[in-house]
């Protein structure tokens, strides 16, 4: 009996349980209010009372991507600095007075926004959102915190080294974005990392940390009457500064095969990324997409998990993926094998993403695909830091909250030709970069064959 | 309205109130006002009384059911917790708890081979599972019309698994991948093998769950339905509901699908076989890295053992926050440490709880370790402040509360307490057991535990790779 064939019947047999076609729901987001406060800065709350804690986030239009050439790491090593100290109050004394409520705080630079973010006690949210606007509004950026914290950054690099998905995952971006300013890693490079000054620190922070380029969520159990005249007192002198535009170029596509080897000895197991360049968050075929990668590579019914994993048991994890930024993102699948199947494995996710390619999905796949995410997208709103977090970033990309709320709708309006289509126009077979971390006295013979073979020793 | 009357103490300090008073926009005044509000949080206690309405239910087969509805998002969560772990596993089986875990999804009497996760993933469900020392647990998360389909599925595969030949053995080399990522590959992951291997030399805490790699290779079909038999039974699990639903209709379901099933055999129950140990161990790993590890140990009491919540403050006192001891002094004022952390988890038996750090590079082991020896001495030398004391509290309380903001955390944290301390309504008591702690119990049970001679050290020295050129 043919697989297909045996698929049919199960169908069938399981028939009469009867799941019921989802129907697209609306996600339910807490009702928001927003307003610009006269220094220009961008306030959303939101209540929601399930429990006794208010979450806060801000976002500045600043990231990586906005490191000075040869100052990479600046971004991040600005955000992380915010924490040491502000208004005359050392490191110590903020670590003590969020850890003090119970209260947790982090700073950090993606790659086109930085964050901070924090949540505490709604008992103590004046407390906390008082930290929080002292932290963004008033921070000293003292020489010895900046010299502390360019070492432990330079100290912190080296143990990306000892982590093979991790370092898979960065000397991806390295490559795969080579010269444009996706390239390199937030944290940056030990050598720019030791090149910061304060004096970059603070100028870096004057320019992209103000209240015109930033945006404030807070959500929780809270008091909506006073919230307002709360956060215009703790950000209302917040300098104004300017919303920063920068414009991004889309990223070069990748052009033919080629295999990046970065060299790691003595691991018994390969990580492997193939990617090429993806699609901006924006793209008209997001949602089309989202359920085409769905069928590849997402969830333990994707064709990656089936053929990898069930079938032939080459790997623990292995999954597809768009990440997505303003000016183009990146596809990627993921995965890791013992190093004498590195080739084996490599070969047959790449039938997986010819067959999408190819448009080899049914009807039923589609809509199975659509079901697990109009299923799943609910969980990714259901506490107030993820429902803070999501707000911020529609503002940053220009979004009308209704993108979210609307999101199983749109799903569920993808058809099967959206699906071919997009296929053919996003995943490419030809054109593919490989980024395998691993011995190479075990792998390089298995690699020629995707490609030219370039190997690197990392940092 | 899950949490009745939870954190009602309102804080006395009002930053906003009072920066306003002294009229806004003075600096100098905001400055003792920050100063008036960071002395004020250490005095201050968290409010300790909560309570989450949860039903206990019985089946005539043994089975018990723990239900809490909440109508406030359309999803539900579904948790069974199984009364096994690596610590009911012997030689030549380690693992097998996990490797069963993996078999759960590959196929039983209704729904065969790829069914489950189609079946759910279709429904817009999700599922995963973990294995612990103590415990398997299974959860799905799914839009909440679908607990009919749910309740078929994991009655499904309690009743009658088909261990596949085929997927038996492409599911060995999957789980082969996992102990290879996150033990073999992963100098964390080998230090936490070799601290349990080391400190364990009878109690089945010596082997890791995933297993031993020749272990992995060959388990036998009659191993895995003997497990069955003897531990996938109804009296031998805990089932949570979490979500909106209603309880009596649930329950019937629940009933339909479940109440049929034979109860299983009594489980044997595990002796706490560990000796006493008599003297300082040490183990390394060299391999090739360009972080080096040391890490510290000690036996420690089971999770029902009083001492167990004073553990829980210490390990916050060392870990938990920047403001932490281990942060503060190794990361933040030393720069011996890039990371620091405390592994301690509530288990049926007597446990460990190691001290971890990650060398900076340009510090060495031996400073490390002896600041280490020294952090952990100060423990049982000197009594903790109060406003120490208060801070860790106060960083548990709110955690354990932040534990609870979905019904996937809801279910689980119920499954864990009443799995591991008897009874899911101590779980309620948490935040009071924190509470109740003094800097004296601290000081005891440092002094009781973190004898010199009680310890293990185990450190991961970096190896020179080899030349590639």
């Amino acid at each position: 009996m043919s697989a297909r064939l045996l698929w049919v019947l199960m169908v069938v047999a399981v028939a009469g349980l009867s799941v019921p076609a989802l129907g697209a729901r609306r996600i339910a987001l807490p009702a928001q209010e927003r307003w610009v406060m006269k220094n220009g800065l961008t306030v959303i709350v939101a209540l929601n009372r399930e429990l006794p804690l208010v979450s806060m986030r801000l976002l500045s239009r600043v990231g990586s991507v906005d490191d000075p050439a040869g100052r990479e790491g600046l971004a991040s090593l600005t955000a992380t600095l915010l924490r040491r100290g502000a208004f005359g109050y050392d490191a110590r004394e903020f670590a003590d007075a969020v850890d003090g409520v119970g209260g947790e705080l982090q700073t950090g630079a993606n790659l086109e926004h930085s964050y901070a973010t924090a949540e505490f006690l709604a008992r103590d949210l004046e407390f906390g959102l008082g930290l929080f606007g002292t932290m963004l509004t008033r921070p000293e950026f003292s020489a010895d915190e900046v010299a502390r914290e360019v070492r432990k950054a330079v100290a912190a690099r080296r143990s990306v080294l000892d982590n093979p998905s991790a370092l898979a995952n960065e000397q991806m971006y390295i490559h795969l974005f080579s010269g444009h300013p996706y390239g390199h890693p937030e944290e940056g490079f030990e050598e720019s990392i030791r090149s910061i000054t304060r004096a970059d620190v603070v100028s870096f922070y004057r320019r992209h940390w103000t209240a015109a380029n930033s945006v404030l969520s807070i959500v929780g159990d809270l008091d909506s009457a006073r919230i307002r005249s709360l956060v215009e007192h703790v950000f209302g002198d917040w300098t104004a500064g300017e919303k920063v535009s920068r414009t991004l170029s889309p990223p070069t596509p990748v052009s033919g095969k080629r295999v990046v080897l970065i060299v790691k000895r003595d691991i018994s197991q390969a990580q492997i990324r193939i990617c090429q360049v993806g699609i901006s968050r924006t793209d008209a075929d997001y949602f089309a997409v989202m359920v085409a990668n769905t069928i590849l590579g997402a969830g333990f019914t994707s064709w990656l998990m089936d053929e990898i994993r069930v079938n032939r048991g080459l790997s623990y994890s292995v999954s597809s993926r768009f990440i997505s930024y303003s000016a183009g993102g990146l596809f990627r699948v993921s995965t890791s094998t013992k190093n004498h199947t590195t080739g084996e494995t490599i070969q047959v996710a790449l039938d997986q993403v010819a067959r999408l390619w190819r448009g080899e999905m049914d009807d039923a796949a589609v809509q199975n695909a659509k079901s697990y995410i109009m299923g799943l997208v609910p969980l990714n709103y259901e506490t107030s830091d993820d429902v803070a977090r999501a707000l911020v970033e529609l503002e940053y990309y220009g979004q009308p909250v209704s993108w979210i709320e609307d999101y199983p709708i749109q799903i569920d309006a993808v058809t099967i030709d959206d699906v071919r289509r997009v296929a053919r126009a996003h995943f490419s077979v030809d054109d593919l970069l490989f980024v395998v971390v691993a011995n190479p006295d075990d792998v390089t013979d298995q690699l020629a064959r995707f490609g030219s073979v370039t190997q690197v020793s990392p940092e | 309205m899950i949490i009745a009357n939870a954190l009602t103490i309102t804080k006395c300090a009002n930053f906003i109130g009072r920066q306003k008073a002294h009229g806004y926009g003075s600096l100098k005044m905001l400055r003792v006002t920050l100063l008036y509000v960071m002395v004020a949080w250490s005095a201050e206690a968290m409010a300790t009384d909560f309570t989450l309405p949860v039903l206990r239910h019985e089946l005539a087969n043994g089975m018990v059911i723990l239900t809490l509805e909440d109508h406030s998002v359309p999803v539900t969560t579904f948790y069974a917790f199984y009364r096994v772990g690596s610590r009911n596993e012997r030689a030549g089986i380690t693992g097998l708890s996990h490797f069963f875990e993996h078999m759960m999804f590959n196929g039983a009497e209704k729904y065969g081979p790829k069914m489950f996760d189609k079946m759910l993933e279709s429904a817009g469900g999700y599922s995963n599972a973990w294995t612990s020392n103590d415990i398997t647990a299974y959860f799905e998360d799914f839009a909440s019309d679908q607990l009919e389909l749910v309740l078929d599925l994991e009655s499904d595969r309690m009743r009658g698994l088909l261990f596949d030949p085929d997927l038996m053995e492409s599911e060995r080399r999957v789980v082969a991948e996992e102990r290879r990522s996150r033990t073999d590959n992963d100098p964390a992951g080998a230090v936490d093998e070799l601290m349990f291997a080391t400190a364990f030399v009878a109690h089945p805490y010596h082997w890791p769950v995933v297993g031993w790699m020749a272990d992995i290779e060959s388990y036998t079909r009659e191993d895995c339905l003997d497990y069955f038999k003897t531990y996938y039974a109804p009296n031998n699990v805990l089932v949570i509901l979490s979500g909106d639903f209603d309880t009596d209709e649930a329950m019937k379901l629940v009933r339909q699908y479940f109440g049929e099933l034979k109860p299983g055999p009594e489980v044997r129950s595990v002796v706490r076989s560990e000796p006493q140990q008599k003297g300082e161990r040490r183990a390394v790993i060299e391999m090739p890295a360009q972080v080096p590890i040391v890490v510290v140990g000690y036996h420690v009491p089971e999770a029902a053992h009083a001492d167990a919540h004073v553990l829980e403050v210490l390990k916050a006192i060392m870990s938990s926050g920047e403001s932490s001891r281990l942060y503060r002094n190794l990361v933040y004022e030393r720069e011996i440490a890039i990371d620091i952390y405390v592994d301690y988890w509530l288990r049926f038996d007597p446990n460990l709880m190691y001290f971890y750090i990650e060398v900076n590079p340009d510090s060495s082991l031996e400073t490390a370790e002896s600041y280490l020896h020294a952090e952990i001495a100060r423990l049982s030398s000197e009594p903790v402040t109060d406003a120490e004391l208060q801070k860790a509290k106060n960083k548990l309380t709110a955690g354990f509360y932040r534990q609870l903001k979905t019904n996937n955390g809801r279910a689980g944290q119920l499954g864990e307490y009443h799995l591991l301390l008897g009874d899911y309504k101590t779980l309620m008591s948490v935040p009071a057991r924190y509470e109740a702690v003094t800097s004296e119990d601290i000081q005891r049970v440092a002094q009781t535990y973190f004898a010199d001679r009680l310890r293990t050290v185990v450190t991961l020295v970096p190896s020179d790779e080899e030349d590639d050129s």
